[in-house]
This record gives structure tokens, sequence and C-alpha cells, in this order.
């Protein structure tokens, strides 16, 4: 389904994405999990189309989208994407936030309205059609940008932190509904993340990037029995021995 | 020193040079021979010239709304985002027009297009004909001059609202649609409170612009005010005159406010947003004509039309030895104005900031009367206020120009400088209340450092406002206190074209003086002014 191969992206003198390999099957949610400024939200910027690569590619479903001299614009890759702050249109209401993420021109009016009814169905969003983003709660906006990116169907779905801005509570409530909705939509997931709880708990398999490179590839099976270094082992809370806690003076 | 002392103070100040004025004039206007009448207005609603000087004013100000949005919206959009030729440069080129006083440019435009205007008498002998194709005089040449004294302010918020927002918001749209789409759907909407308030701003300042439809012979509500003012000395009833256009422009600054909250006008933030630069492919080249020819209209022909009009570095010589009084006179005025302009908006922005929230409300509201408020009528406010022998030191002083620039230009000081501290949490004055005591010291040390750069952009709108100010200064100055504005608009009408010409572009020249230095300084410091 998407295939990285071999990308790099300089800002200046800064190598945020170094020499990137990466594969992600259909129906497979890949998670990249590494710390603040690791280049992880710029990989995922790459495969959106908002970024042109240095040297590498981005293959989608055996097309390439992405190459140095050669990139296809990011609403014809037929993706879905959650920002981190999640973009919310402020001046539009949620029914028009969604609608306008309707990505086919040849649905009529009321085929539209459907198609947006539909989605706010599975959302649990119902009654909220009329109201402005700003007049809505955490999670309702959270919710208003899965239903937006997911309107239009795509296949591939990318999420940059999309929950980073949410209490424990309502984090494990939306991990359910995005896991029923994968299954349903038969979506492919990358989702972009610096928290391990939430990578575990969504991943089929997990990336963890560091400074730009990619440490480790694999289940959360077999990163924990064969971490390739000590950052992943940190990073992931890998620790064969049981810590022992002593306190300080 | 005590905060209380401080607030007291600056608003009393704040009420005595700006409120007293228009309270004074509304109050005096209501008067006939020291009686209460309301004969003043229904006199003036008597008089079928209303109705035209309404549908004049209104023609001029809707016409050059029109033309400025029409030409300061695409310039602010090449300008943030496109890869246009010199984008840098133009990025604060296009200000300059600010810098040059709107009767200055007609000066250089009357010269050139008037009924034996240079550039007329040339067209005049090429094709033959006895009477010119086109002259500056009338609607279409007040419009015209007059577009292009304040499109700046058009493509000033325009850029400040194409930077205000994440771009992120864009990106989510182009995730399903093309560029086309996008800047109809999400960037122009969102903007659009910018644009609004820029086309209210812009209306208000032709509404009440006196000296263009002066010189270029179109009779308007500022104008007529200033004659039955001069004229008759008749203040109640230039003001009863003047109700209709004050009721307008309160509505407009009541919408505006609607409309703009509480969004700022200019970034003065540093954080720099990166935005997607367009390629304009085939586009570039005429962008860049449409850009080239803006600025060659509103400055490069006004400007050396008038260094061609001084001739010879004699007419300088001259200028310098007859004016320098002025000169000198002029730039005092507006640097101390400019001065007491950004202290007392300091301070009143300051209690807006952190007051409660009725008072926060009606202070912001109150700050932004004088916009209302036409030049003219506030020289006329300004007269029955002071002009009593017990404040004669300031009636016959130039602290009566001095008040005259504060009261007129000091909401665009407070908006400045006022967006610049919404951005101080209050949290940082907190901590600093831990360890230091003094409240002026906390003030000092880190509310003034951190809206520095919205306190130099301040100064320097004041400043170069000051500079130029000319409706008010012509009916409060007192006998011998002349400004340069002054001077150049008397000696126009007697006619000294090479003196006149050499005046304007000192004026100019010494109104950029400050502003270039501040520009080094921001520069020295890395603080992004406004500008940028």
């Amino acid at each position: 389904m998407l295939k990285i191969k071999e990308l790099t992206k300089k800002f200046d003198s800064l190598v945020a994405v170094n020499r990137v390999s990466l594969d992600c099957k259909k129906g497979e949610t890949l998670t990249v999990l590494g710390p603040s400024g690791c280049g992880k939200t710029t990989l995922l910027r790459l495969v959106a189309g908002f970024e042109k690569p240095d040297q590498g590619e981005i293959l989608l479903n055996g097309e390439v989208v992405s190459q140095p001299n050669k990139i296809i614009a990011p609403n014809k890759r037929d993706l879905g994407m959650i920002f981190q702050d999640l973009a919310l249109w402020p001046h539009m209401t949620v029914e028009q936030n969604i609608e306008f993420s309707l990505r086919s021109k040849r649905m009529n009016k009321t085929e539209r309205k459907k198609e947006v009814k539909e989605i706010l169905e599975k959302i649990n969003l119902e009654g909220f059609e009329k109201r402005y983003p700003n007049k809505l709660s955490g999670g309702e906006q959270q919710r208003v940008a899965l239903a937006r990116s997911l309107v239009s169907k795509p296949k591939l779905l990318l999420m940059d932190e999309p929950l980073s801005s949410l209490d424990s509570i309502l984090k494990g409530e939306l991990i359910q509904l995005l896991t029923s909705l994968k299954d349903q939509l038969e979506l492919t997931m990358v989702y972009v993340t610096h928290d391990q709880e939430e990578a575990k708990s969504v991943a089929d398999r997990i990336a963890v990037m560091n400074c730009g490179r990619i440490e480790q590839v694999g289940t959360l099976e077999e990163i924990r029995s064969d971490p390739t270094n000590k950052l992943v082992k940190d990073f992931l809370n890998i620790h064969t021995k049981p810590r022992s806690f002593r306190l300080e003076g | 020193m005590h905060n209380r002392l401080v607030y007291i103070v600056a608003l009393a100040l704040f009420c005595i040079i700006v409120l007293a004025p228009i309270l004074s004039m509304f109050l005096d206007s209501f008067m006939v021979e020291g009686k209460p009448s309301l004969s003043n207005y229904s006199e003036v609603l008597k008089e079928k010239r209303q109705i035209g000087l309404l549908v004049n004013s209104l023609i001029l100000a809707i016409g050059t709304t029109f033309f400025c949005l029409l030409i300061g919206v695409p310039l602010g959009f090449l300008i943030n985002r496109t890869n246009i030729h010199l984008r840098n440069h133009f990025s604060y080129l296009f200000l300059a027009p600010l810098v040059i006083p709107p009767y200055i440019s007609t000066i250089a435009w009357i010269h050139l297009l008037g009924s034996k205007g240079i550039l007329n008498i040339y067209l005049m002998k090429l094709f033959s004909v006895t009477e010119p194709f086109f002259t500056i005089y009338g609607f279409l040449g007040s419009i015209f001059v007059l577009t292009l004294s304040y499109f700046p302010f058009v493509t000033l918020l325009t850029i400040t609202g194409l930077k205000s927002f994440d771009r992120r918001l864009e990106e989510a749209a182009e995730i399903s649609h093309g560029s086309w789409d996008i800047m109809k759907k999400i960037t122009l909407p969102l903007i659009y409170p910018y644009i609004f308030s820029a086309a209210i701003f812009v209306f208000i300042f032709s509404i009440s612009n006196y000296s263009v439809p002066d010189l270029l012979r179109v009779n308007v509500y500022p104008v007529e005010i200033f004659i039955q003012f001069s004229a008759y000395y008749n203040h109640a009833k230039a003001t009863a005159l003047s109700i209709p256009l004050i009721l307008i422009l309160f509505f407009l600054i009541a919408l505006q406010r609607r409309y703009m909250g509480n969004k700022s006008y200019v970034t003065v933030e540093t954080s720099s947003r990166e935005v997607k630069v367009r390629d304009l492919g085939w586009w570039k080249g005429i962008a860049f004509a449409f850009v080239l020819l803006i600025i060659f209209l509103s400055v490069l022909v006004p400007i050396s039309d008038l260094i061609f009009t001084s001739r010879s570095i004699n007419a300088y010589v001259v200028a310098f030895k007859t004016a320098h009084p002025q000169i000198i006179n002029s730039f005092i005025l507006a640097f101390s104005a400019a001065t007491v302009m950004v202290i007392l908006a300091f301070i009143v922005s300051y209690i807006t900031e952190r007051a409660k929230k009725v008072l926060k409300g009606s202070l912001d509201f109150v700050s932004l009367l004088p916009f209302a408020i036409p030049a003219t009528i506030f020289g006329i406010g300004l007269t029955a206020t002071w002009n009593t022998p017990s404040t004669k030191f300031i009636y016959g002083t130039s602290l009566i120009i001095i008040f005259g620039y504060v009261a007129r230009f000091i909401p665009f000081v407070i908006r400045t400088i006022g967006s610049n501290i919404k951005q101080i949490k209050v949290g940082l004055e907190e901590a600093a209340l831990i360890s230091e005591p003094s409240w002026a010291k906390r003030i000092l040390k880190v509310v003034a450092p951190l809206s520095k750069s919205g306190i130099l952009a301040g100064w320097g709108i004041a400043f170069v406002l000051s500079m130029g100010e000319l409706a008010v200064t012509l009916l409060v100055t007192p006998a011998g206190e002349a400004t340069l504005p002054i001077r150049i608009y008397t000696l126009m009408h007697y006619g000294a074209q090479q003196l006149v010409a050499a005046l304007c572009i000192i004026l100019v020249c010494v109104t950029l003086l400050p502003i270039i230095s501040i520009v080094l300084i921001g520069r020295l410091s890395r603080v992004q002014i406004a500008i940028k």
C-alpha cells in the first residue's frame, strides 16, 4: 500500500528525515514512535505531499507520488489526515467542515448531504451539524476532525499526534472508536506519536524513530524480545529485569 | 511609584486631551447664544446642500474604498504568498506611500495633470487640441490620489490576516482540494475580517479627508465644515453640519468592532509561521508589472515630479532659509507628540488589557472614538475647549498642536501597542511579582521590553501621521507657530511652485529620518517591526 524508499529531507543544515525506508501493508496500522523533534511529523508531511523530498521516493499502491523532481498534489493521493492541533476551519460549521472535505465533485447536493450524515452517525456526532468548532469540547473537536478526514473514504489515514491534547479517559474512548472504524472501513493508518502507551494500543507494527532515522521496525513483541539498542529499550520502557527503586537521600 | 496614581494620571490625560474636545463640541452644537437650543440642527437640516454633500462624500469614500481593495488585496497576496520578483523588497516598499501625505501627492499630480499641468500641455500639443483630455480635478482625480495614498492600509491588513492563521488550516484543505478552491473557501473567508476592517478604515480616512478634495475642488463635508468655521466662525453650526457624517462613522466603527473583535491589526510577534509560496509561473511578469506600476504611480511619479519642479539645489537653500523654523518646529512637535502618545497608549492599553470586563469594553470603545470624528471637527472641538482666557498657556502655544496630534492619532498607537500587550501573559508578570515588589520596575523590566516592537511601530506610525497632519493644525495653530505642512499649504496658494516642491521633498525626508533609524535599531536588536 505505502512504500517509502531511502527518503531524505533537509531543512537548511538540519536533516529532518534521514534515508528512511518503511512499508505499510493494506489494513495495517503503523505507528511511528519517537521523541519530539525526531522528524516524525516531517515524515508524515512528506507522505501527505506537503513537502518535497530531497532524496528517495514514496509509492502509494505501486505508483510513485513523491520524488525530488516530481510531486503529486495531496488532493490527488486519496488519503485522509488528522493534524496535531486538528486544524478545523473556524469559519465553518461541523457540517460544512465535513462537507468541504468531500473530495468527489460529481456528487450532487443530496448525495453529499447523505455522505456527511452517514459519517456523523458513525462517529456519534449527530445533532452537532450546525455548531462551530469553537463551541465544541476537545473530544468532540477530535471526532469532527476524524469525520472530516474519513468522509471521502480514503484508503490511507495519516494521523499526527491526534490525541495528544486529550485526557486519558477520552483517549481510551477515541482509540476504541478508531479501532472499530478501521475494521469497518478497511483503513490503512500511519499514526505518529511520542506516547508509547498510545503507540502500543493502536499499532500493528511500531517504527521507533530518532534524529531522523528509523531505529527499529516490528511488532511490539518483536521489538520487546530483541530491542536493537538502549534508546529503543528506554523509549518503549522495555526492561528485562524489574526495576528497583531507591529513594535518594 | 503607586500604580493607581499612574493609572489615574494617564486616564485623566487621555480624557482631557482626547475626550474633552469631542464632548465640548457636541455640547456646543446644542447652544445658541448661551442657551440650549436645537436650532443649529434644524437650520442645517433645512438646507438642501446637505443631500448634495452627503452624496458627494459617499461617492468619494466608496470609490476610494473600492479601488483600494481592488489594488490592496491582490498586492497583499502577491507579496505574502507568491514568488514575485523582489518579494522581500516589496514587503516594505508597499508602505512607502504612507510617508507621503495625500496633499503632497495632490500637489504633484496637479502640477502634472492640472488644467495647465505639464503633462496635459504636452499632450495637448501632441494631439493639437485646446482642451486637456483629463484633469486631476473633480471626483475621479480625488479618488485616484486618495487610492494611491491609502491602499497600503489594505495591503498591510491583508498581509496581517494572511499571517494570522496556522498554515495547517490550508493544508487540511489541500488533502481534498486544489489551490483555487482553497483560496475561495478557506483563505479568503479566514482573512475576511481583516479586509473588512481595512475597507472601513479607508472609508473613514477618505470621507474625513480635507486636503485632497479641497485642492481638487470637490465639495464634501470636511471642506464645507472648514468653510463654515473659518469663513463664518460658526463652530456650533459647523458641528451640527457634520452630525450625519459622524453618525455614519460611529456606525461603521461599531460594525468593525463586531467583525474584527480583538484581532490585532499588525503582527508584532516574531514567530515566523512559514507560508507556502506559490509559483506564479507564466503570470510572474504580469504580476511584477502590476506591482511596479502601483509603486511607480504612488511613489515615484509624485516624488520625481517634486524633485523635477524644485529644479535646483538653490530651491532647497531658499527653502531652508525661509522655512527652517517650521521644519524644526514640525519635527519637535511630531517627535514630542509621538512620545506622549506612546506613553499614554502604553498605560491605557495596559489598563484595558488587565482591567475587568466592563471597564475593558468601554475603554476599548472609547479609545476608538477619535476615528469617528473628522479632523476638521476635532480642530473645532479643540478650539471650543481650550480657547478660554484661563487656558491660554495651551491654546496660545504649541501645546495645542501636540494635543491635536495626540487626540487624532492615539487610536492607531493604542491598537498597535495593545495588540502586543495582549500577547504578554499575566503569568509572566506574576512570575516577576515573586521577586520584584515594585510595580514600576516590573512594568519597565518585563512588560515594556516584551512589547518593544509594538512600542517602536506605534511610535513610528504616530510620528509619520503627525508630521503630515494638516486639517487640525490649520484650525488651531497659534500665530507664529506654523508647522511645515501649513507652510506648504499656504505657499501653495501663492503659487510658489519651486519652493513648495522643495519643502514637500524636505517634509518627506524629515519624516523618513526617524523611521529609517527605527528600522536600523530594529535590525540591530533583531526586533522585527510590524512592517515585516
